[in-house]
């Protein structure tokens, strides 16, 4: 396990296991990356913590192409709410070789304190069998965040996760909030009532 | 017993001898016990060669009555499939060997496994809480026969006259040592001594005996009252017979903290009784809103236990009735959702994945304005267009198919319940009785409305599928833009679209006729039916605090023909805001709501802002009682979580330091600003603040916030009275010579621009100081 600091996500390339951990699940950061891979072909995004903010992608790929609704297209996009349909998803997605793999924010789920911590573990372990399969075939980039204090018996789950990946991108401090960003005004100093929608 | 009797169904619950213990108060009065077998049936399915593996391991438990090989349907696949059903012999124990199964059988899929007793017997029977039935039992009480002669959907039910015992401590056990408890029962008030268990104890015995309640209605019951009672029984060496059913113990549901809509919600502990109800009217959810009528009638159309539904989510009502119409239609119930969304692109996501439609407000003061409101537009969309995970979806509200799914076939007796109840209330004169009763029914059937459609995109709901929350938001933002065109069609002005909401705007539009041919169209082209919520007699629409020139959507107040006033988004709805602001803030919209015209408010607007200024003097000269700067906040984390600590954090730590007790996530937090490195006092601590501890300035900052929420219209910019507040300038008081400059300005121009309102407030300025 190599540990990464960088400040901005390289390709994945090889068919490895890239854990990037980090406030947010390293949100901004996933999803700049799942738009540069998009210039490249298909990516599969499996969102399991509501991350997945195709806005902030759209506007990405609009720094980077022509074409962002065509790179737009190139994202196969699911969402799981539940630790169950985490697996679900996993043990239903079929690798393509090519099409690398992004899952955020994975652990979200199994914080859930509705299921029991040996189901989550039970549960995680066979998760982290099908990344394991996929990584033999594709790319995959996990992310996750810092455990909640009310969810520190389920720490073990960060520590396996860490375990099974290749290199581990950590971002060590958070980030500063990003800057507000007003739409420029057609003519700068006047304050328009706003007239028909 | 006579061998058949009439009564209501109270209460029923599981016994490990009799299967059911049901609780029946007869027509005569009579609170009477019945005994039902009750088998339990629930289903696995997966590989042929676990499921012969399950099969093995249940025919060597005891209680299993049956297993077979049956057909059955889950809701989220397209054909039936083969399943093990087992049949247990009593409810106990299938949840005991259900714990044993998982366990040793985890790759299988189960269904109904983990479903109420209520919920079955609901769907067996027809029964639910209050229920009047028909009932044959034998000697030894066991019931033969069961018919249920009313329906959850009744308009009027008819209930027996209950017998409610009140019990409350004489203080806030939070903040001080109770000496006595007070009880309240047939009209009669009695304060027993918490000195001498012994005679406590018999004493109070002695009253459940002699009332022999169905309702324990408490105060800090939960977490204090019950508690305190059984540790002072043990002391006396005396049972206290708080159950009816003589067998039984207090069952305690464990405290919980719980992620909700973003938010961690604590939930503490619970006392529930067998025979009869406890609520502890402080913990019981909606309780303020629509109190023990509401309680029954959500317990009524959900069949949860009267005790449950007191204390849960209006979700977990929602789910409960999703479940009972899946068990009543033979549709198999998930024991944990796995179904996913389908794979979508990102463009797709962008399209589908939107919520309610709005449309900014224009900010300013307007007149001739009414609103429209479509009745509970999401569960209409749900019904109309058919929304349901089993089910094709809809493009708008125009169904996919014919046949309903379970979400729609859930809401619609419900929807229509409540629509009926709202009709007959329209019809009953102010201050009938039976008019504030159904007023509670229909608010709990409205929660329950409310949540059904955030439900559908629950991660943990069984019937619940992100595509069909989606497609929801998706037939409300269709219906409200055709809504808006039909009203501009008819000459209307839109002011503001905010979701399920329309506010038109016509000069001479006064009444509600003006409003009437507007409501039939909309009705006609949408199919949802639609109310006016009322005509305004003048409407504010407040922008954001951070930027003047940016409108923000729902925040705004008015004042209705009626003279009932409306406010959304301001100070005194924040559940932060300490009652003296809030109080003020309303008086002052009060003050302003006298007047019936958009012309007549400068003569209001001295009466409005010398409450304000009346109220500053009384922070000053310390008349404002402390409870009224009480300031609730929520912690969301442990304490020690926390880098930077909020006040209420700060407060927390304090308690903690001296009184030891732990405010644990999701739980609220009081305190009262105070000078000094803290800056907090916690409100459980503060026995006697000293009145020069007091953060004053803090307070005067809060109300001058709240009261610019009021004046914003009349052209006082939030900066401009801080200012003038924290001057101490008291004694030179802002005048309004001449009101109608500042209100002018902006009635002319209902979209104001910065430079207009400012020249407004700066002539006020330059005649302000006298």
């Amino acid at each position: 396990m190599e540990h990464d600091s960088r400040s901005e996500l390289a390709l994945p390339l090889s068919n490895e296991l890239l854990v990037v951990f980090g406030p947010h699940a390293g949100g901004r950061r996933m999803l700049d990356l799942s738009a540069r891979l998009t210039l490249r072909g298909p990516v599969y995004m499996l969102d399991c913590g509501n991350r997945s903010n195709m806005y902030h992608v759209a506007k990405e790929l609009r720094t980077l192409t022509g074409d962002p609704v065509g790179m737009l297209r190139n994202i196969r996009l699911s969402r799981a709410f539940t630790c169950y349909q985490v697996l679900a998803l996993l043990e239903k997605i079929r690798p393509e070789p090519g099409v690398p793999v992004l899952i955020l924010d994975l652990l979200s789920t199994f914080m859930d304190e509705s299921v029991h911590l040996d189901e989550s573990v039970m549960l995680f372990e066979k998760t982290l069998a099908c990344i394991q399969r996929a990584c033999h075939l594709v790319p995959v980039v996990v992310s996750a965040k810092p455990l909640l204090s009310i969810s520190s018996p389920r720490l073990v789950l960060l520590g396996m996760l860490k375990q099974q990946a290749t290199h581990i991108w950590e971002e060590l401090s958070l980030n500063p909030p990003p800057p507000v960003e007003y739409q420029p005004a057609l003519f700068p100093g006047a304050l328009l009532p706003r007239e028909g929608r | 017993m006579p061998a058949a009797l009439r009564g209501w169904l109270l209460d029923l619950y599981e016994d490990a001898a009799d299967g059911l213990r049901l609780w029946i108060i007869s027509e005569e009065g009579e609170r009477l016990c019945l005994k039902q077998s009750m088998p339990i049936t629930f289903y696995a399915a997966g590989e042929a060669e676990q499921l012969r593996g399950l099969w093995k391991f249940l025919r060597k438990q005891p209680g299993v009555l049956s297993l077979s090989r049956e057909t059955r349907r889950d809701v989220f696949l397209p054909e039936p499939i083969p399943v093990l059903q087992a049949v247990i012999d009593n409810p106990i124990r299938q949840t005991r060997l259900f714990r044993d199964v998982q366990k040793q059988f985890p790759h299988l899929t189960y269904y109904d496994s983990d479903i109420s007793v209520t919920t079955r017997h609901a769907a067996a029977w027809g029964t639910f809480p209050m229920a009047f039935c028909e009932f044959e039992a034998d000697d030894d009480a066991n019931l033969q026969s069961l018919r249920v002669l009313n329906t959850r959907w009744d308009l009027s039910p008819v209930f027996p006259v209950f017998r409610t015992l009140a019990i409350e401590p004489d203080c806030d056990p939070v903040r001080g040592t109770p000496k006595t408890i007070k009880l309240h029962f047939q009209q009669r008030q009695k304060s027993l001594c918490l000195d001498d268990p012994a005679e406590l104890i018999a004493r109070l015995n002695a009253i459940l005996d002699e009332v022999d309640p169905d309702f324990i209605l408490t105060q800090w019951g939960d977490n204090w009252l019950i508690p305190e009672l059984l540790k002072l029984s043990e002391q006396a060496g005396e049972t206290l017979r708080l159950n009816r059913d003589a067998d039984r113990d207090v069952r305690w549901q464990k405290e919980l903290t719980y992620f909700s809509y973003g938010q961690i919600i604590y939930r503490g502990e619970e006392a529930h009784l067998f025979g009869r109800c406890h609520i502890d009217q402080r913990s019981a959810m909606m309780w303020k809103d629509y109190g023990l009528d509401g309680v029954l009638e959500s317990a009524r159309v959900t069949a949860q236990s009267i005790e449950r539904a007191a204390r849960v989510s209006p979700g977990s009502g929602i789910s409960a009735m999703q479940m009972l119409t899946a068990l009543e239609h033979q549709i198999l119930v998930p024991w944990h959702k796995q179904q996913v969304e389908a794979f979508k692109s990102g463009m797709d996501l962008i399209h589908r994945d939107r919520g309610g439609l709005i449309y900014q407000p224009i900010v300013g003061l307007h007149s001739d304005v009414g609103q429209i409101d479509f009745i509970s537009m999401y569960p209409a969309i749900i019904i109309k267009g058919n929304i349901s995970p089993e089910v094709p979806l809809p493009d708008g509200i125009i169904p996919a198919s014919d046949e309903l799914g379970v979400v729609p076939l859930t809401l619609k007796p419900l929807y229509e319940k409540r629509v009926a109840l709202k009709l007959n209330q329209a019809n009953l004169r102010k201050g009938d009785p039976i008019a504030k009763r159904d007023s509670a029914r229909a608010s709990a059937l409205k929660w329950l409305l409310v949540v059904c459609f955030g439900f559908l995109g629950y991660k943990n709901a069984r019937f619940g599928r992100i595509e069909a929350h989606e497609a929801v938001t998706n037939g409300g933002r269709e219906v409200l833009i055709r809504a808006k065109e039909i009203a501009e069609s008819m000459g209307f002005e839109v002011l503001h679209l905010f979701v399920d909401a329309l506010w038109l705007k016509k000069p001479g539009a006064v009444n509600k006729r003006d409003f009437q041919d507007v409501l039939n169209e909309i009705t006609e082209q949408t199919g949802l039916g639609v109310s006016l919520d009322g005509v305004y007699r003048w409407v504010a629409f407040l922008p954001s605090r951070a930027d003047s020139r940016i409108p923000v959507a729902n925040r705004y107040f008015g004042v209705f023909q009626d003279g009932s006033s409306k406010v959304r988004g301001i100070e005194v709805r924040r559940r932060d805001t300490p009652p003296w602001v809030s109080e003020t803030q309303t008086r002052m919209m009060d003050a302003l709501a006298k007047a019936y015209t958009l012309e007549a408010l400068p003569e209001r607007l001295n009466e409005a802002f010398n409450l304000f200024r009346s109220a500053l003097s009384d922070m000053r000269e310390g008349r404002v009682p402390l409870d009224k700067l009480v300031v609730t906040c929520r912690i969301t984390h442990e304490l020690e979580a926390y880098k930077s600590p909020t006040p209420a954090v700060r407060a927390a730590k304090q308690l903690l330091q001296q009184t030891g007790k732990r405010v644990r996530p999701g739980q609220k937090m009081r305190f009262i600003y105070t000078r000094g490195e803290q800056g907090v006092s916690a409100w459980e601590v503060t026995e006697k603040l000293d009145p020069s501890r007091l953060d004053r300035e803090k307070y005067i900052e809060l109300m001058a916030r709240a009261a610019s929420s009021v004046l914003y219209p009349f052209g006082i910019e939030n900066e401009e009275l801080k200012q003038w507040a924290h001057s101490a300038t008291i004694m030179l008081p802002l005048k309004f010579e001449r009101q109608d400059a500042h209100v002018r300005p902006i009635c002319n121009h209902v979209r104001p621009g910065r430079v207009e309102r400012h020249a407004g407030v700066g002539r006020r300025a330059s005649r302000s100081a006298t």
